[in-house]
């Protein structure tokens, strides 16, 4: 059982990351980015496929995080120049187009084929009553952690994190208080896509996995993000470790092991119809 | 009538000559022709989702797996039972699950409904990996075993489909549907079940992937889910946006192109998810235009009088059919009626009644509660206090209330732009609408004949068509909230005198909110007065304008400052 | 005489195919407070929305000499426009230090409003949604003013607030308009209370301008504004 558990720690770390980038863009842009894990993947990708080129190990890691925060930027700059008055639920379809045409680029430049992801934290960090919790696991879990507490004394104690919060609550208050929101929603939108790179690097680390699986690593990210209700960041990691860890004992058991993965489906589910549980109509009036 | 557009022309030309190509062709295009109309018919059934309910769904392919799956199944059971009977039955299956799916619906909309949804594609997908679900050979029976009867049968079936959901949409519960894509409220306030309205849409449209699943075994012969991929739901998400799917002829074209553009992509040498940019691309650009290709090739043909409002035609109705105001139970009778928010007190204590087939008007400046009396009334706020409609307490959600003989309208106009009048009536109505009294509540709308399409009516017809669906259930009480917001001066003026005369038309009581002054005067015979959500003044439209407090709440003189019972501050 | 700092030439702002503001002239100068009055419903928050930029509106908006009606509403802004929306649009999760120095100002405007708006000093680190509506109301006119703008609107002020907190501020945005050299656009519903502090109203009715002149000849001849607000057969007016 302990062993499942850790074992899905790894993955959990990597959904909390994927929902951290998700509530940081929801926060500071108004969109559901169901595009996130597949410009995690593209930087992924591209690293992957550097670091088979013979480019060392850490330029091409910075080259994919560099690579998915350029897609990331793109991507939302169509959102900022032709959706900047639309509402979430249009401005999140775009990435769901978004998310198809990365799929279908992604198999332009990197072929169809699996591809195995290079890793160098796949040793054994420790291990607690027998059970061997890996570097990336560790890795995985302090970066969430580090990156939650950062993003979120951004968001409280700067001016930029702030006026970030302002855009945010009140977009259009924001803008005539002078604001200029686009650009801050273009360095979010930079920085979220960095963070999905290293967040899909290391959950695929040392496996062959295809693009469109990656690109599908959204709906748990997306399970996690609603742990806090795409507000909070402590709730989102709290929720992404806990999907991993639920998805781990799943997988260890028999009877469970081949739907483990619909655990997302379920905490999704669960999540949403309790926080919605007071919306009776669509609209305020 | 006119004529169509050379667009539409060409257009349809297009789609029969792609429907024929494959006869007179090769066996590939054969193979691809059938493939193509079997998308169409999955499209079709993502244009009653997003296109009529406006529910956004990311996991139809997933219906189509669940039948397709269930169908193997039937076809490897040792005594395998009638065909029609299978296809039922795995249709069936998808429809229960799309039944299931649509509960969450009841309360997710829009990002949180496609979140959940993609999450459904995500599960389905997994079980069918599960190792238990085994490939099965399914053979097509003997009268479409060739590769040209088989096609013709896919034809027949994409056309009867789309036959059955164009009628389906103009019934009421086709039209239904695109009531809730319009506004929920307004469709529980024509008394009608938005959680039925959801759940038959999704039912529906699962049920017709679901065939497409169905048909796509027939096809192949064996299928494993690589046949049903997660992305192939967003794709077909995106062709629909892209091109448009809630007619049968942009299903079509979205099912041709979704078939053509990858079989191009690959054999211009290109990996063929590429061809996926296409409707990706496509679907930003709908989105960022708002208008889908299929919409402008197939501009929506309502009936398009010349406009031209013809009053005589609701002076003979009143003439006709004017009765005498019913004695009895007043219409409406409101007792005590508090409504808070939060710790804020919007409506403290009202007392009203409207006598049967009398106009009231009621006003007050911005914020003296009169949309929250109205919002309490119909059930859309919680109030304590008695409401009694002819005779009846009146109690229960919305969608209860209003079949119970109370209906209101909103202030911004929440009629659905996309059915005919008389197809809005008729939904309004919840009954079989007698020709006569149809032709009525025409008269009264405005509208050159029930067969115009209300997208086409101008802002003055389409707030009286509002007005009329209210009246097409004959309620015994309508609550108008503001319906000349917006309207021009004249426009006022002829919505007044249409107004003035339907409730001896059409036998009930009104309740009308508003703030424009002269509007109340050519309306209504007695008025009411709210300040602070409190009756300050009754009597007639000139003697409650007259009267100090109410010329206090609508300038601001100083007169309110020295009542107590003023609340002392709101806030949000 | 200055120039006006605001001027509105032929300003149609139009909504869902109809227009709710239809070829509006209009000039606010410096240094005084200029109302723009009619019911609920006349059109007159739509007009503000054109000139702040948040609704798309035909003809022209400028600020000074500089042509702002194809600017988006962050550089209206930044050119000297400021606007207090209707409604209560504080940010309610943030304090209330935080909600004045949000908008840029340097910490000498925050403490230069913070001397014009003295109640709110001691509120300073509390949430602002937890204000009583005459301090956020306050709030949003001392946030507004922390970027020294040069022309202020101000939206349905005395919406849903006592009339003690609005026979404070009104007068307060006089004194404003005048030590600062500002030209302040007021929307009221109440027309009374509004006159008492400007010096030029204007009245919307529909959408159209049904009066343009000082403000005293309105407050002086209560049957124009009744027909202004009441329509035609009050009083037997004019138009």
């Amino acid at each position: 059982m302990l062993e499942h558990a850790v074992a899905g720690l790894a993955p959990g770390g990597g959904y909390a990351l994927l929902a951290l980038a998700l509530v940081m863009t929801y926060q500071a842009t108004r969109t559901v980015n169901f595009a996130t894990a597949a410009t995690g993947a593209f930087g992924t990708f591209l690293f992957a496929a550097a670091a088979g080129a013979g480019v060392p190990y850490w330029l091409a890691l910075l080259l994919g995080v560099l690579c998915g925060a350029a897609v990331s930027t793109l991507l939302g700059g169509i959102l900022v120049v032709w959706f900047d008055r639309s509402d979430v639920g249009t401005r999140s379809v775009v990435t769901i187009a978004q998310l198809i045409s990365t799929i279908a680029l992604a198999g332009l430049l990197f072929g169809g084929d699996p591809r195995p992801v290079p890793s160098r934290l796949d040793g054994r960090a420790f291990a607690v009553a027998g059970t061997v919790v890996s570097q990336a696991t560790v890795v995985l879990l302090v970066l969430a952690v580090a990156v939650a507490a950062g993003v979120g004394a951004l968001f409280a104690r700067t001016l930029l994190g702030r006026r970030l919060r302002a855009v945010s609550e009140r977009p259009q208050t924001a803008e005539l208080l002078g604001i200029r929101s686009r650009r801050y929603g273009t360095w979010v939108w930079a920085v979220s896509g960095a963070f999905s790179v290293v967040a899909v690097t290391l959950i695929s680390t040392s496996s062959t996995t295809n693009f469109p699986s990656l690109a599908l690593l959204v709906v748990p990210g997306l399970a996690a993000a609603l742990f806090g209700l795409f507000q909070s960041l402590a709730w989102a990691v709290v929720g992404g470790v806990v999907l991993g860890v639920l998805q781990g004992i799943a997988a260890g058991t028999s009877q469970l092991a081949a739907y483990s993965t619909t655990a997302p489906f379920f905490a999704l589910l669960v999540i949403l119809l309790f926080a919605q549980r007071g919306q009776r109509w669509e609209d305020a009036r | 009538m006119t004529r169509p557009p050379v667009s539409s022309v060409v257009g349809s030309l297009v789609l029969v000559a792609a429907l024929v190509y494959p006869l007179v062709s090769g066996a590939y295009d054969l193979f691809l022709g059938t493939s193509a109309v079997v998308s169409a018919v999955v499209l079709l059934s993502l244009g009653v989702l997003s296109g009529d309910a406006g529910m956004p769904s990311l996991c139809q392919i997933s219906f189509a797996a669940v039948s397709a799956c269930v169908f193997t199944q039937f076809a490897a059971a040792d005594h395998p039972l009638p065909l029609v009977v299978q296809v039922l039955a795995s249709t069936a299956v998808a429809a229960v699950l799309g039944a299931v799916v649509s509960l969450p619906a009841l309360r997710l909309r829009s990002v949180n409904l496609a979140v959940v949804t993609l999450g459904v594609a995500g599960a389905v997908g997994t079980v069918l990996n599960a190792p238990r679900f085994g490939q099965v050979f399914a053979d097509r029976p003997g009268i479409l075993a060739g590769d040209e009867a088989f096609y013709v049968f896919t034809v027949v079936c994409f056309a009867a489909l789309a036959a059955l959901l164009g009628f389906v949409r103009r019934r009421p519960t086709g039209v239904a549907w695109k009531s809730v894509k319009n506004s929920e409220r307004a469709t529980a306030a024509l008394g009608v079940s938005v959680v039925r309205a959801k759940v038959t849409a999704f039912a529906t449209s699962a049920a017709v992937a679901g065939f497409a699943g169905v048909l796509t075994v027939l096809q192949l012969g064996i299928v494993a889910p690589t046949n049903f991929l997660t992305t192939s739901s967003l794709v077909v998400f995106a062709a629909a946006l892209f091109i448009g799917s809630w007619r049968w002829q942009g299903a079509l074209l979205a099912g041709v192109v979704a078939t053509l553009v990858p079989e191009l992509v690959s054999r211009a040498g290109l990996p063929q998810d590429l061809g996926n940019l296409v409707f990706a691309v496509g679907a930003i650009q709908a989105l960022a235009g708002g208008v889908a290709v299929a919409d402008r090739v197939w501009p929506q043909g309502g009936r398009r009088g010349r406009g031209a409002v013809d009053a005589t035609a609701w002076d003979c109705v009143v003439a006709q059919r004017s009765v005498a105001a019913p004695t009895g139970a007043p219409a409406l009778e409101v007792r005590g009626v508090t409504v808070r928010y939060g710790g804020i007190t919007a409506v403290d204590g009202v007392d009203l009644h409207v006598d049967p087939a009398e106009v009231v008007g009621l006003v007050g400046a911005n914020g003296a509660g009169k949309s929250s009396i109205i919002d309490a009334l119909s059930g859309f706020a919680p109030a304590t206090g008695d409401v009694v409609v002819a005779g009846r307490p009146l109690t229960g959600p919305p969608q209860r209330r209003a079949r119970h003989g109370l209906r209101r309208t909103f202030q911004q106009d929440r009629v659905v732009t996309t059915v005919t009048v008389g197809q809005y009536l008729r939904l309004a109505a919840g009954r079989r609408l007698p020709a006569d009294e149809l032709e009525a509540l025409v008269a009264f709308s405005s509208a050159p004949s029930a067969g115009h399409l209300v997208g086409d009516l101008e802002g003055a017809a389409r707030r009286l068509l509002e007005v009329a669906a209210a009246f097409a259930a004959r309620p015994a009480v309508v609550l108008l909230d503001e319906p000349v917001a917006g309207l021009s001066a004249a426009e006022a003026l002829v919505f007044a005198r249409s107004l003035r005369a339907a409730p001896a038309v059409f036998g009930c009581g009104v309740l009308l909110v508003e703030h424009d002054v002269d509007f109340v005067r050519a309306v209504c015979p007695r008025a009411v007065a709210l300040d602070f959500g409190r009756v300050v003044a009754g009597g007639t439209p000139e003697e409650v304008f007259a009267d100090p407090t109410v010329r206090a709440a609508y300038m601001g003189d100083a007169v309110g400052e020295d009542n107590p019972d003023r609340p002392k501050e709101t806030s949000l | 005489m200055t120039g006006s700092a605001l001027v509105l030439e032929g300003l149609t702002v139009t909504r869902g195919g109809r227009a709710v503001v239809e070829e509006v002239d209009l000039q606010v100068p410096r240094g005084t407070v200029t109302a723009l009055l009619g019911t609920n419903g006349a059109g007159k928050t739509s007009l503000i929305g054109a000139v702040a930029g948040v609704l798309p509106s035909t003809g022209t908006v400028r600020l000074g000499d500089r042509d702002l009606s194809r600017e988006r509403p962050v550089r209206r802004a930044r050119a000297g426009l400021a606007t207090v929306e209707q409604g209560r649009t504080v940010f309610g999760q943030m304090s209330t230090l935080d909600n004045l120095r949000i908008a840029g100002g340097s910490p000498e405007a925050v403490e230069a409003v913070l001397g014009t708006f003295p109640e709110l000093r001691p509120k300073l680190s509390t949430r602002a949604g937890l204000l009583s509506g005459g301090e956020q109301q306050m709030l949003m006119l001392a946030r507004a003013l922390t970027r020294d703008p040069a022309v202020l609107l101000v939206d349905e002020m005395s919406l849903g607030l006592a009339p003690g907190v609005v026979r404070r501020l009104l007068p307060l945005l006089r004194r404003l308009a005048a030590e600062r050299d500002m030209a302040v656009l007021l929307v009221e519903q109440f027309a009374v209370l509004a006159l008492a502090v400007c010096e030029h109203a204007y009245v919307l009715r529909r959408g159209r301008l049904t009066h343009d002149g000082p403000a005293a000849e309105l407050a002086a001849d209560p049957g124009r504004l009744d027909a202004a607000y009441f329509g035609s057969r009050a009083h037997g007016a004019e138009h």
